[in-house]
């Protein structure tokens, strides 16, 4: 059997103490994660080749153990805990330095390994000085990049025969990025996706310039557009689509859509009952554990401490997980068990993410202007894509005729 | 503190960063002295807040004689989220602290309408 390749997870589920204690887990994005990690390990003003190496030393490290499944095959619901004696210092909602996060933008998918090997290096590090180790020395590398080292070089006296893996497969992202840069003059299908995506961020950031035509040329709109789009995300302002600025791109939109196509999922329940009614526990199945998920997986897009699930019918470990996690987070038993009061409780918080979040008409609009001017095929794509409204209305006995005549 | 540092902030709803307008953000000193008030604009972002701060180089060598940074408090507040307090942000010179704030809606329940969320950077351990 090949070997599997590491992947870069879409998001770190992080245990916020040593791995036996009764700590929180809390789920951010993997690019978050390096960029809270960097901010708490290093300061943000030395040397950009020592910074580099750093944060590249950080992604090894914790990609090692998403993919080794170092805690979870131990049993564990996390891939990491927060522990500088077991892994690296993270700090829950902590802020960030702006030059450590447009780094950790750049390489939150480069990883260390050793030759011959496909697992990224479980990269160690230390301070230096009040406390040494076999791997980087934080203060070590600050002096090395002070006298001129670059970032390999910095890395390589660390830990010696190792090579620099480049853009690495992110989960969840479709679209990886084309190998060269984007710019002023590109065209092909890869400009339309930029062109597509950018459209529908700026539906939710006004200030993101609409591009009035999706033609697949980069001309000066997208370029203005690109531009702005890094500036509110606090990415080089060049215009140019390198690969930091693809992944955040990417990454957004894929966010923005599935918690379109979430929201548009719950309308097959508000015809059933939001009542509670008898307790749901483990192993069971059908539409009222699916109701169930569908609720908890709202509360996951807006609540960094509950895990995501599927919506399913089945109610597994993640969903116990995700019951478990509501549960400490609102003061209830711990039981994993969906009796009245947790069912109110997790109602109560989707009710207030309904009313207050989901009712504005920019973050959640029709598709119909976006989707209007593609062909059949691509309209229909992208309609069930979204999970939208196809663009063409339909009544009781109609069929499709989108589909129909994308059928044909 | 003789240099600058700046904060900024990102407040959204959700990991799909749905901007939040209006945040009313207060930045104070650690002796609860107002420096800054702001209110987020349409992509839930402020004119950023200057701090002073130490030099650059106090931050170049391990155990300076001053901590090589500056520290303030945050606090976010916007009707039928949950309010954030951020307390320790670090500010470096010459360099801009940002702060997400992923802000949560709120349940309809008035019991939960004062709920806050308090996060407090530690130390730097270098």
């Amino acid at each position: 059997m090949p070997p599997v390749l590491p992947y870069i997870p879409q998001r770190i589920t992080v245990h916020l103490g040593p791995p036996n204690s009764d700590a929180e887990n809390v789920t951010v994005s993997f690019v978050d994660y390096v960029k809270n990690v960097a901010s708490s390990e290093i300061y943000p003003t030395w040397e950009e080749s020592a910074l580099r190496a750093n944060i590249l030393a950080i992604v090894s490290f914790a990609l090692n153990r998403v993919y080794t499944e170092f805690y979870r095959s131990r049993g564990y619901d996390f891939d990491i805990t927060s522990s500088t004696a077991y892994d690296q210092f993270f700090v829950k909602g902590r802020s960030y330095f702006e030059n450590v996060a447009r780094l950790a933008e750049e390489l939150f998918n480069d990883y260390l390994r050793r030759p011959g090997f496909v697992e990224p290096l479980a990269a160690k590090f230390c301070n230096g000085t009040t406390v040494t180790c076999e791997g980087l020395s934080q203060w070590g590398s600050q002096n090395l990049a002070r006298q001129g080292y670059n970032t390999t070089q910095i890395l390589r006296s660390y830990y010696g025969n190792i090579e620099i893996v480049t853009d690495a497969p992110v989960m969840g992202i479709t679209s990886s990025y084309p190998g060269t840069p984007l710019r002023r003059g590109t065209s092909g299908p890869s400009v339309v996706l930029i062109q597509t995506a950018l459209n529908r961020i700026s539906q939710s950031y006004p200030a993101i310039p609409k591009i009035p035509s999706i033609d697949g040329i980069f001309g000066a709109q997208t370029e203005a557009t690109v531009r702005k789009f890094q500036e509110v995300f606090h990415l080089d302002a060049d215009g140019i689509v390198g690969s930091a600025t693809w992944y955040a791109i990417v990454r957004i939109y894929v966010a923005v859509t599935s918690l379109a196509e979430l929201r548009s999922q719950g309308q097959q329940f508000y015809a059933n009952s939001w009542a509670s009614r008898n307790p749901i526990s483990f192993g069971d199945r059908g539409v009222r554990v699916e109701h169930l998920q569908f609720m908890l997986s709202v509360l996951s897009a807006y609540i960094p401490e509950i895990p995501g699930v599927q919506v399913d019918g089945v109610f597994g470990p993640a969903t116990r997980n995700a019951v478990l996690a509501v549960q400490q987070r609102y003061d209830l038993p711990q039981t994993g068990i969906v009796d009245h009061r947790t069912w109110d409780e997790i109602y109560d918080q989707f009710s207030g993410i309904e009313t207050i979040s989901w009712r504005n008409p920019e973050d959640f609009p029709y598709t119909n202007a976006l989707i209007s001017g593609m062909p059949p095929r691509a309209r229909y794509a992208r309609s069930t894509t979204m999970t939208q409204y196809p663009g063409v209305p339909l009544s009781s006995g109609s069929q499709d005729p989108v589909r129909q005549e994308v059928i044909r | 503190m003789s240099a600058t540092g700046y904060i900024q902030v990102n407040a959204y709803a959700s990991y799909a960063r749905l901007p939040l307008r209006d945040v009313a953000i207060t930045i104070t000193a650690n002796d609860g002295t107002a420096i800054a008030m702001r209110l987020t604009n349409r992509s839930g972002q402020i004119v950023p807040v200057e701090i002073p701060v130490p030099e650059a180089s106090d931050s170049q060598v391990p155990n300076p004689p001053e901590r090589p940074f500056a520290t303030v408090n945050l606090y976010a507040h916007l009707r039928g989220y949950e309010q954030v307090e951020a307390e320790n942000l670090q500010v470096f010179a010459n360099t801009v602290t940002q702060q997400d704030l992923m802000m949560i809606p709120l349940s309809e329940l008035p019991d939960s309408w004062d709920q806050t969320a308090v996060y407090t950077t530690p130390p730097q351990n270098l």
